[in-house]
């Protein structure tokens, strides 16, 4: 038996102990949850008594939640035992010693993304002892938040050091009943971004969790908390164009924004995971909840290009909770190969005046499911709410399918709601157009799912937009036949 | 009574109820049958079930559905249309009543008496899998309506199909089963009505088939509210060049729930449904479609246009299917909603599926309320604001009533819905 | 340059092309005429290699090579340029960023360097204003909204900023009124060069006297019935095609 056998072998067998042993130093977890797992995590992250209970509280209701079935996706069942709840940063002898370790697909998208050899390096996990340039970058990067009061640090940093901002907040978006995969969330959740924006400060730059120091490894289950207070703007950019490698299979994340009174938080979210061969073996199952809460006269503002993923069950949503508060959602999903895709928004209308845009640019190429699913709900005290969705869907070929749910509530009469859905293919004017001025088929492809996409570009932050545009091409390659 | 304990109870019933049933031959028998199996394999629907998340059915399942209706009970009152010269087949509580000598190459029968030739269709064109409604009605169908139309007949006289539920007030449950086919080439207008809004809790099921080539238009009546359950399922299918048009006007009642279901089964087919719904007061109406697109180079076109009021509820869920190999189609779907009250709710789910890619699909929603310019237009002209919102509210119905087919008929309907638009709102407690 | 020998073509399974012979030198202009129906449309879309028109029979040799064996975007590389009679909207697609890829792809294929953003914006601005096309479309999305007018002159625009070999205008004069007809013609002299063909696909007369062409070819029936120099195109302005077609019966 190895040593690392052993040692789980050690755990396994302490885990039926009577009572709980805190000072376990093993950094791995065996497969399995139980409320130990949960306290394991807990105290291994040294949080305070609130939150072990709090995480207790989410485990104990989790036991009684079902598995959702209502989703246009199908995989097999999961079995949440036996998955490993906690694993301490990867020791690098795991990781590949150099990029000529790594596989050389991957290799090849970074090649086309343009992406530095640097970045290749600490994107496929490469294990490099000196870390590079971006170091000075994010030194700078730090006093400059500093200095205008701006908190960006990881959730459990802000345990430490912020309790009482986490504890107002954590969980006042999306409660830990709220649904399967938040709750499964909430119990066990690794680690994350932590977000404050102080009163009437415009965060003077970006925020990016490509540029968060303790970035990599916070693992499968991943929590944000982002709090703008009264009167502050942020935007935020989660993601990377380049897929990641990551050997969760299962992503279940949560994020959660609040916009205090004439706030503003603008969420761009590029996800590109690893969907699986072609075949459909492998590739990253992603439940993601997240949703924000807008107070008055505040604006939350969603925007998505996912490319990645085996299976996408997300629906960003905003509650539109304070007076003319604004929610926006701007969003493409591309499903090529066995990729699933449900995903959508909710906007909860609650405050009057509120308005709400839904912009979603499906495209499913191959054999691949894409499916958008949608809530607009005007409630009662929602005087003079507006809503407008408009659907695209865009198919390439004839073995893939295109699919819109749209669910649309009414109860207050003033409320004005219009929806708008079209599907439609590349066609075969469009295709001969470009190809008699000289493009190939697959630029030809790329450029016309761009220019179908270009509503959704145009709200990314420019270099987004940049690489996302660049991102279709790639993801597109082979799709055309 | 628990919901669980209410389903436990109502299954175990209905089960005793259709195995007292299970005498008998012929394809009425055989549709009891099957209907008898689906039903004990099918699942009654719950909170979770997401065709019925609008409409909860739990505590109207202990008023009657399984009791058998008197089967001499007169029937409610049945107006002719003006203007309308039509025939007439009247069901009372699903059982035929007097079936009209049809012109040459019509075949009305009673499917008691059907022999096993002519029931090809039965039980094929609504199956009842999954459906345990659906199933219920086979498996507790004692009798009702085969129509037939010979292959090219022109049938000149619009024929009128009379669903009447039996006076009287103690709650009881009909299921009336309907098979109408024309085979190719035939035409054909049906006016089905729904009439009642008393204690007979109607779970209909009617089949179509719209054989090659052949034309039915079908108008649809349901204009009592009230205290009225209706739950009927239509199950069309549509076969190469037939063209199938849907028109109705409904109101709600206090359960009107309505399952469509259209297949376009052979190439060239053609499906338009217009439909005009108005609820007021406190009443429900469900209309679940769907639209079936299972080959190439067929059209569907379908416009609803729905008004609630006061504490209403109105749902639609309307679904374009498309199935692979089902190129060249062509799909559109629109619904317009009004919400007259805050305590009102308009509930819209257009759906797409589809899978082909050389299709011309769309849907629009909207829910909204009357255009203020509109409305401010009218009064300028010197209209008062109610007579002024009624006109344009009704305008917007309106649109869909004109276009029916039988124009004695829209005009009637039109009027007995401005009729239902305009009276003061009940009292509610 | 262009050398068709023999041409026959189908289009779903019907002949509509019946043994066309043709040819066309550097530096010269043909025009080909003819009633509706007659194939004139079939023959643009069979050069630049449009799917759905199966070639049954004959060959077509442009600049030494076989022009049929290569796909729609190596013709257009080795300078064969299209405008479409129907141009198609791209929604989305910039007019300006369609146009770069495209001048990109040509111009590389050819060995010469790609213009900077710099460059190809001053040509592209040059372009439209020799058709007298607001720069503004070049922001708009390809063909997207355009009027009928607008389209024909975003082709030319393009076909100057691609310059083509060989560039076959398909009906590029019809719907046109007679400013934006002189403006396509001026567009199109301006392309005249002794290193380059132009075939103008027209049913009217009136584009050819602002662009006299060297060759007049009449085509009915699916084959070129008469062939001649610009006064046959007057000739078919003043008694029409019907003499001509026991010519092609």
């Amino acid at each position: 038996m190895s040593e690392n056998a052993e040692r789980i072998d050690e755990l396994v067998q302490r885990r039926y102990e009577a009572g709980w042993v805190t000072d376990i130093e093993s950094e791995t977890l065996p497969p399995g949850l139980d409320e130990d797992t949960v306290r394991f995590i807990s105290a291994k992250k040294g949080e305070p008594e609130w939150m072990t209970e709090w995480r207790l509280e989410a485990f104990r209701h989790w036991q009684t939640m079902d598995h959702p079935e209502w989703a246009h996706v199908h995989y097999p069942p999961i079995d949440f035992q036996a998955i490993s709840y906690y694993s301490a940063p990867k020791s690098k002898d795991d990781a590949p010693k150099s990029l000529d370790e790594v596989d050389p697909e991957l290799l090849r998208t970074y090649e086309k993304l343009g992406i530095p050899l640097e970045e290749q390096m600490m994107l496929a996990g490469v294990a490099v002892d000196a870390v590079f340039d971006s170091v000075s970058v994010v030194t700078t990067f730090k006093e400059k938040l500093a200095e205008a009061g701006v908190i960006f640090c990881s959730i459990s940093e802000a345990l430490r050091n912020h309790p009482e901002l986490v504890r107002k907040y954590l969980g006042s978006v999306v409660p830990y009943r709220d649904n399967f995969f938040a709750g499964l969330n909430s119990a066990v959740f690794s680690d994350g971004s932590f977000v404050y924006i102080p009163k009437g400060v415009r965060c003077p730059m970006e925020l990016s969790t490509y540029f968060r120091i303790n970035a990599e490894n916070t693992g499968q289950f991943e929590r944000t908390l982002i709090v703008a207070d009264e009167g502050s703007y942020v935007s935020y950019l989660e993601g990377c164009t380049a897929p990641q490698r990551d050997e969760n299979q299962l992503h279940a994340a949560v994020v959660e924004l609040v916009a205090l009174k004439d706030a503003e938080i603008k969420y761009s979210t590029v996800q590109n995971w690893y969907p699986g061969d072609e075949e459909g073996r492998g590739g990253i199952y992603n439940f993601v909840t997240k949703r924000g809460v807008a107070h008055e006269n505040a604006k939350i503002s969603w925007t998505q290009v996912e490319t990645g993923s085996a299976i996408t069950w997300k629906y960003p949503s905003v509650v539109l909770r304070g007076d003319n508060s604004v929610g926006e959602f701007y969003s493409v999903a591309l499903t090529r190969g066995r990729q699933q895709a449900d995903t959508g928004t909710k906007m909860i209308h609650i405050g009057k005046n509120t308005r709400s845009t839904i912009v979603s640019k499906g495209i499913s190429a191959v054999n691949s499911e894409n499916a958008y699913r949608g809530l607009v709900r005007i409630t009662p005290t929602a005087e003079g709410a507006r809503n407008f969705t408009q659907c695209d869907s865009l198919l390439i070929g004839d073995r893939c399918g295109a699919h819109t749910f749209p669910y649309i509530e009414s109860r207050n009469p003033s409320a004005i709601v219009e929806h708008e859905a079209t599907t439609s293919k590349v066609s075969d004017d469009q295709l001969f157009l470009c190809r008699q001025r000289g493009l190939d088929p697959e630029k030809a492809v790329s450029m016309i799912v761009n220019g179908f996409c270009k509503e959704v570009f145009r709200e990314l932050p420019m270099e987004f937009a940049v690489e996302a545009g660049k991102l279709l091409e790639v993801s597109l390659e082979g799709a055309v036949g | 009574m628990a919901q669980t304990d209410r389903i436990e109870d109502f299954t175990r019933n209905a089960q005793a109820r259709a195995e007292a049933l299970a005498e008998g031959s012929g394809p009425l028998a055989a549709l009891r049958a099957a209907g008898r199996d689906a039903f004990a394999a099918a699942e009654l629907p719950g909170r979770k079930t997401e065709s019925w998340k609008y409409s909860r059915v739990g505590a109207l399942l202990e008023e009657g559905l399984l009791d058998r209706p008197d089967p001499g009970a007169d029937p409610v009152a049945v107006a002719d249309f003006p203007g309308l010269d039509a025939d007439r087949m009247l069901l009372v509580d699903g059982v035929p009543r007097g079936l009209p000598k049809p012109g040459e190459g019509v075949v009305l029968r009673r499917l008691a008496e059907l022999a096993e030739l002519e029931a090809a269709d039965l039980g094929a064109l609504a199956p009842a899998q999954e459906r345990p409604f659906v199933a219920l009605n086979a498996a507790l169908a004692e009798d009702g309506v085969l129509l037939h139309v010979g292959r090219g007949v022109r049938v000149e006289r619009p024929l009128e199909l009379v669903l009447a539920q039996g006076a009287g007030t103690a709650p009881r449950g009909a299921h009336p089963r309907i098979l109408v086919v024309l085979e190719p080439g035939a035409e054909l207008a049906l006016l089905e009505r729904q009439l009642g809004a008393g204690a007979v809790f109607t779970n209909a099921v009617i089949e179509v088939h719209v054989k090659e080539g052949a034309r039915l238009d079908h108008v649809r009546l349901g204009l009592d509210a009230g205290d009225g359950r209706w739950l009927t399922a239509l199950d069309v299918r549509v076969d190469r060049d037939g063209r199938y048009g849907l028109h109705q006007a409904l109101v709600g009642s206090r359960f009107r729930r309505n399952e469509i279901r259209i297949r376009m089964a052979g190439a060239g087919a053609e499906a338009t449904v217009g439909a005009a719904t108005l609820t007021r007061d406190r009443t429900h109406l469900d209309t679940q479609m769907s639209l079936e697109h299972e080959v190439p180079h067929c059209t569907s076109d379908q416009r609803f246009r729905s008004i609630a009021g006061e504490r209403s509820r109105t749902v639609l869920n309307g679904r374009i299917h498309i199935h692979p190999q089902a190129q060249k189609t062509a799909a559109e779907f629109n619904t317009r909603n009004l919400l007259l009250s805050t305590d009102a709710e308009i509930d819209a789910k257009p759906e797409l599926e589809i899978y082909a890619d050389d299709v011309k699909c769309a849907h629009g929603a909207t829910v909204g309320r009357l255009d203020p310019t509109s409305l401010f237009y009218l009064r300028s002209r010197g209209l008062g604001e109610t007579e002024a919102r009624t006109m344009l509210s009704f305008a917007f119905l309106g649109s869909i009533v004109d276009a029916f087919p039988l124009e004695a008929v829209g005009s009637a309907v039109r009027a007995e819905l401005e009729t239902a638009f305009a009276r003061p709102a009940e009292e509610t407690p | 340059m262009l050398k068709i020998r023999g041409l026959h073509v189908e289009v779903d399974g019907k002949e509509i092309l019946k043994g066309i012979d043709l040819d066309v030198g550097a530096g010269e202009v043909h025009a080909i005429m003819g009633p509706n129906g007659s194939g004139k449309s079939t023959l643009g879309a069979v050069l630049s290699g449009r799917d759905g028109y199966e070639v049954t029979g004959g060959s077509v040799e442009y600049l030494g090579q076989d022009l049929l064996a290569l796909e729609p975007e190596e013709r257009a590389r080795e300078g064969v340029f299209l405008a479409f009679q129907y141009p198609v909207e791209i929604p989305g697609v910039s007019n300006m960023e369609f146009l770069r890829a495209a001048v990109e792809a040509v111009r590389t294929h050819r060995g010469e360097p790609a213009p900077s953003a710099v460059e190809f914006m001053k040509e592209a601005k040059a372009a439209c204003a020799a058709v007298k096309l607001d720069p503004a479309f070049l922001k708009r999305g390809v063909n997207e909204g355009f009027s009928g007018g607008e389209k024909k002159r975003n082709e030319l625009m393009q076909m100057l900023l691609l310059k083509p070999r060989l560039a076959v205008l398909d009906e590029t004069d019809s719907g046109l009124d007679i400013d934006a007809l002189q403006v396509v013609a001026e567009g199109v002299n301006s392309l005249r060069d002794p290193e380059r063909a132009i075939v103008m696909v027209t049913h009217y007369q009136r584009l050819l006297s602002h662009v006299v062409p060297d060759h007049v070819h009449v085509l009915a029936g699916g084959r070129i019935v008469r062939s001649g120099g610009r006064e046959l195109a007057l000739e078919l302005e003043e008694k029409g095609y019907g003499w001509l077609q026991d010519d092609a019966a």
